[in-house]
């Protein structure tokens, strides 16, 4: 049975938020679907499949405080995906100060609602003229936008270039693996909103890393790396690549070492690697201390197999980071035999 | 050698619709199954089947199966709400009670018929129960209703409920929710038994004296309901969503784990370490529901097979294979003498279970069991 597609939107408010759901809400190409939203009075559609939830979150106890479960929603959903057929995917709007971490941890950690769903794509909608001041003045808008896969830049034609390229120049910052896109009014095409598949690893894109410079002798060293690299509260984005494949028996518990001990900083993870004598990517995604991981597609053939990862996240050290996993790389004797 | 079939297609009845089985209930009689569907029916099944399928001994041992003369009664469907049925429970007379994502609670007496006997728009009533006696609870976020013959109450929850059960006797309605369990007597105040975390599922032993919910948390917490005293149950790699008491009381079986999970409670703590029952399996339980009489569990899994399994043994037998997506409902009548299932891809099954099959040594006998 096919998996049901989940959506989550979030933004803050007087982004746009409503109107973009209520236009999903009107349906495309004769799909339907269940929209879970925190305030049920601002949608007006007869008959569409409009379901309020409480935005109730709670540790789950465990002894891990990154991990957080949306209780009301955990019963919605596991109701929800008992009624197969009704509709085609679910959408699940969070309100403007919301981290939407538990929400995707919901999904990840139900048995119930692993087995009958899959978490298809985060979408932030931002006011194009506010973004810069909102993530200044709230954390939430940078957990928002940390998590996010497509951040739409809305109001669009009410800003003027200097707002957008501000408000992109944020964006990249904060999360550089997210998808931006103009919109008025919301008015993207819906297919380009739904089966983005952003958590499905196979479809997992990385992107270009963007250097100050160009990349001035590049050839000659063995990795490049870009990010800020501050103490602060404030989310960034390490982004690193590495042309010399790593040692899987070194990498892997580094990883788990990361989201283990920095997975309450963590708050997305990505990352494409080259292992020494595996002709198949390795891919993971990571959310807090949660990670899909796998096997993938052969690398390209004559195409250099560049690991790349970006990590988001607060108290992150580009240089630390890369020094970690340097002594992951394969031993030059290894690449060698 | 060849397995022998799965007990389904000698001694029960099965179909197939296209919208999941999302519960099930037995009628108070025993005579009627009513499956609770994801697009708002209720499937009532008549399981009186006085020319179905028998047992009788065979000479040199083992039993044979003499087949059906007419095939079983089929499903009755009954349009019951707009959206989906979410939860079903047998009224006193015989018949059905089903709440809906529609705000509707619907009543269906065994010949279809429906009337609606509460409407809440938009609502959802997520979790319906009824007592021996004929109360009917139901709750609709953190509202808990009772309806008696002799009018209806109210009560409200700090949080959702999740689940709610009624005590062996009926006097008192468990309500699971976040962070604990609230206990409403039809005497006297109401009660909260506290344990931080998410208690999404309830089972009473069945001499009332302890209480136990199934949690998000891959654990069971458990209370002696007279001083609130504490039992904590874990080490699940799955979400125990399926809890159920054996008749006697001796153990609680639970879904969880790859295999049924059996808790000595008798009393609790005293057996240490939990056992597992059935054959090893790669699949998780979804499933598990005790037999009213013997020393008996029934098992569904996530790939739709079910199970017939003793605590303690490794034997099982199966009833269906796997197949059909996960067992999302598994009850016995009353009586014991009936199992039914149904499935996240909509089968609905009963099967009857005459005791002569587990008479001698327990449920591998029957493997001994060949078709007509």
């Amino acid at each position: 049975m096919a998996l049901i597609p989940v959506t989550v939107l979030t933004g803050f408010l007087g982004s746009g938020k409503t109107t973009l759901l209520n236009r999903l809400l009107r349906g495309t190409a004769g799909k339907r679907y269940a929209v879970i939203v925190n305030e049920i009075g601002e949608l007006g559609i007869d008959g569409a499949l409009v379901i309020g939830a409480e935005e109730e979150v709670y540790e789950l106890n465990n002894g891990c405080v990154c991990c957080k479960l949306r209780g009301d929603l955990l019963r919605i959903a596991s109701h929800l995906v008992r009624r197969v057929g009704g509709f085609d995917g679910i959408v699940i709007e969070t309100s403007g100060l919301a981290d939407p971490a538990p929400v995707l941890q919901t999904f990840q950690f139900d048995d119930l609602l692993r087995q009958t769903t899959r978490l298809d794509s985060v979408i932030c909608v931002a006011d194009a003229r506010h973004l810069a001041a909102q993530l200044h003045d709230f954390p939430e808008a940078q957990a928002q936008l940390a998590q996010a896969d497509l951040v739409l830049l809305n109001k669009a034609d009410l800003a003027d270039e200097a707002m957008l390229g501000e408000a992109e120049r944020c964006v990249q910052r904060i999360n550089p693996t997210a998808a931006v896109q103009r919109s008025v009014q919301g008015d993207i095409p819906l297919a380009q909103l739904l089966d983005r598949g952003a958590f499905d690893n196979s479809r997992l894109q990385m992107p270009a890393l963007r250097l100050g410079a160009a990349p001035v002798g590049a050839r000659g060293h063995v990795y490049r790396s870009t990010g800020a690299a501050r103490h602060s509260p404030d989310v960034v984005s390490v982004s690193l690549a590495f042309e010399c494949p790593f040692d899987r028996s070194r990498f892997l518990p580094w990883l788990q070492r990361l989201v283990a001990e920095r997975g309450a900083d963590l708050l997305r993870a990505k990352g494409i690697v080259a292992f020494e004598g595996q002709d198949r990517r390795f891919v993971f995604q990571a959310v807090h201390m949660t990670v899909d991981s796998g096997f993938d597609q052969p690398w390209a053939a004559g195409q250099p197999r560049e690991t790349r990862l970006v990590l988001i996240g607060r108290n992150l050290q580009a240089d630390d980071l890369r020094g970690e996993l340097q002594h992951c790389l394969a031993e030059p004797s290894e690449q060698a035999a | 050698m060849n397995a022998p079939p799965p007990l389904l297609e000698l001694l029960g009845a099965s179909w197939k619709y296209s919208t999941p089985v999302v519960a099930l209930a037995w009628s108070g009689d025993g005579n009627t199954v009513a499956f609770a569907q994801g697009d708002g029916h209720l499937a009532l099944v008549d399981a009186q089947w006085p020319r179905g399928p028998r047992l009788t001994p065979r000479p040199g041992g083992g039993i044979e199966v003499v087949p059906a003369e007419v095939p079983a009664h089929r499903p009755l469907r009954a349009a019951c709400h707009q959206g989906s049925s979410l939860c079903i429970a047998p009224d006193a007379e015989g018949g059905f009670v089903s709440g809906g994502d529609d705000g509707r609670l619907v009543q269906v007496p065994k010949a279809g018929n429906p009337t609606v006997l509460a409407t809440v728009p938009g609502a959802w009533i997520d979790a319906l129960v009824s007592s021996r006696s004929g109360t009917l609870a139901y709750a609709l976020g953190r509202q808990v209703n009772r309806r008696t013959a002799g009018g209806s109450s109210q009560i409200d929850l700090p949080a959702p409920a999740l689940a709610l059960a009624f005590s062996p006797d009926g006097q008192c309605l468990a309500a699971a929710h976040s962070d604990g369990v609230t206990l409403w007597p039809a005497q006297g105040p109401v009660r909260r038994l506290a344990w931080r975390g998410y208690h999404r599922t309830l089972a009473w032993s069945p001499d009332g004296v302890y209480l136990v919910t199934g949690m998000q948390e891959n654990a069971l917490h458990g209370w002696r309901v007279a001083d609130g005293g504490d039992i904590e149950m874990g080490g699940y790699p799955g979400q125990p969503l399926s809890l159920s008491f054996a008749h006697d009381g001796h153990f609680l079986a639970t879904s969880g784990g790859m295999r049924p999970v059996c808790w000595g409670f008798d009393p609790p703590g005293q057996a240490g370490q939990p056992v597992e029952c059935g054959i090893p399996s790669r699949t998780p339980v979804s499933c598990v529901s005790c037999h009213p009489r013997q020393n008996l569990v029934a098992a569904g899994y996530i790939n739709g097979a079910v199970l017939l399994c003793r605590p303690g043994s490794d034997e099982g037998l199966f009833i269906k294979g796997a197949g059909g997506g996960a067992v999302t409902g598994l009850a016995w009548s009353g009586d014991g003498a009936k199992l039914a299932f149904g499935t996240q891809e909509g089968v609905l099954a009963w099967i009857g279970l005459p005791d002569a099959l587990f008479a001698a040594r327990g449920p591998s006998r029957a493997s001994q069991l060949t078709p007509h």
